[in-house]
């Protein structure tokens, strides 16, 4: 990142491969939305492109992204055509993850177990898709790309003792929501 | 959702997160014995990570990558047009390239003289402070510059 800071754009070729996964399956997992998802993942690249000058390097570079992949999240959920879209999830939106013989493939399961992992899949993006907008933030960023609560605490502008409380909760509403799936999990 | 009665429950998942400090997580493992509500509570949080990781992650489109580059080159051509230098291009870089001009001209007029005068060795050192100069072998060699044509065609002496 340093590099890409001080001007050297094949850099930020690097930082685009390493982190375009990660960003894209962050905004996927907030929006429930492939293509909003990759619009947005590439908006988060415009905006690293244009703050490098910015970027101070006492914060990680992944911590830095995610709270901009945060921040663009959070102002996409402000606009009118979710703000009340509560009660009118829509399902047919969840059926657009890989093809279950991609998932096949991609995992090297059988196909039946495929169907039932993308079935998996909807469940859970729908369950995400409950929380409050920053108790999502906090749980995908614990439990998906493994931040620490401090670093969490950066990225969504909140205290220690909030993402700790965010993310408790968090996980108590998912509990609820995932019950049937969760009780067929066996105990190891 | 269902309220939990034992005040300690709200800590099972910085437990889980390594979130504790270490006396926290004395007590804690302490209480978890004596407590069956943080012990479920624990053991279904530990079921709900695993169910949560197991939804698989999607793959990018495949013209994910070449619909940024034509956004990304959208905006530097905007950007270059009407506000100047990309906004990386800043600091030090700017004050080397505007020396580097400098540089040239100053070669230049160096170079229609009738005696060039040599840079000091100090001026050398100044300028090769700045890295987009280093590529200026001019400044170490101006002679070269000089018969470059000769040399090119491999006639001159060096
Ligand atoms: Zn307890």
């Amino acid at each position: 990142m340093l590099a890409f800071k001080d001007g050297d754009t094949a850099s930020f070729g690097c930082l685009f491969d390493r982190y375009k996964t990660r960003i894209v399956n962050y905004c996927r997992r907030f929006m429930n939305d492939r293509e909003t998802a990759e619009d947005m993942a590439q908006e988060v690249f415009l905006r690293v492109y244009r703050s490098a000058p910015k970027y101070k390097p006492e914060a990680a570079f992944s911590t830095w992204i995610f709270k901009i992949a945060t921040n663009v999240c959070l102002n996409e959920l402000r606009r009118p055509k979710y703000r009340y879209s509560t009660e009118s999830i829509d399902v047919s939106k969840t059926g657009d993850g890989d093809p279950p013989l991609e998932i096949a493939d991609k995992l090297g399961i059988a196909p039946e177990e495929a169907v039932a992992r993308k079935e998996l899949d909807a469940v859970v993006r729908r369950a995400l898709e409950e929380l409050p907008a920053k108790q999502r933030a906090a749980v995908l960023l614990r439990i998906y790309d493994g931040f620490s609560y401090e670093e969490i605490a950066k990225q969504i502008g909140k205290s220690e003792k909030s993402v700790k409380a965010l993310i408790h909760r968090g996980r108590n509403m998912l509990k609820a929501y995932l019950k049937d799936y969760i009780d067929r999990e066996p105990e190891r | 959702m269902k309220r939990s009665k034992c005040n300690m429950e709200s800590m099972v998942s910085a437990y889980m997160d390594g979130a504790l400090s270490e006396v926290e997580i004395r007590r804690f493992k302490v209480h978890l014995k004596e407590c069956p509500e943080c012990r479920e509570s624990l053991k279904a949080l530990t079921a709900l990570d695993k169910v949560l990781r197991q939804s698989s992650d999607v793959s990018l489109s495949p013209d994910f990558d070449a619909v940024f580059y034509e956004k990304l080159n959208r905006e530097s051509r905007k950007k270059s047009w009407f506000l100047g230098p990309a906004p990386y291009f800043s600091g030090l870089k700017v004050w080397a390239a505007a020396s580097a001009c400098a540089l040239m001209i100053v070669t230049g007029w160096m170079l229609t003289r009738p005696d060039p005068v040599r840079m000091t060795a100090e001026e050398i050192v100044i300028a090769k402070h700045f890295d987009i100069l280093q590529d200026f072998e001019i400044i170490d060699n101006l002679e070269l510059l000089e018969n470059w044509e000769a040399l090119e065609s491999g006639e001159a002496e060096l």
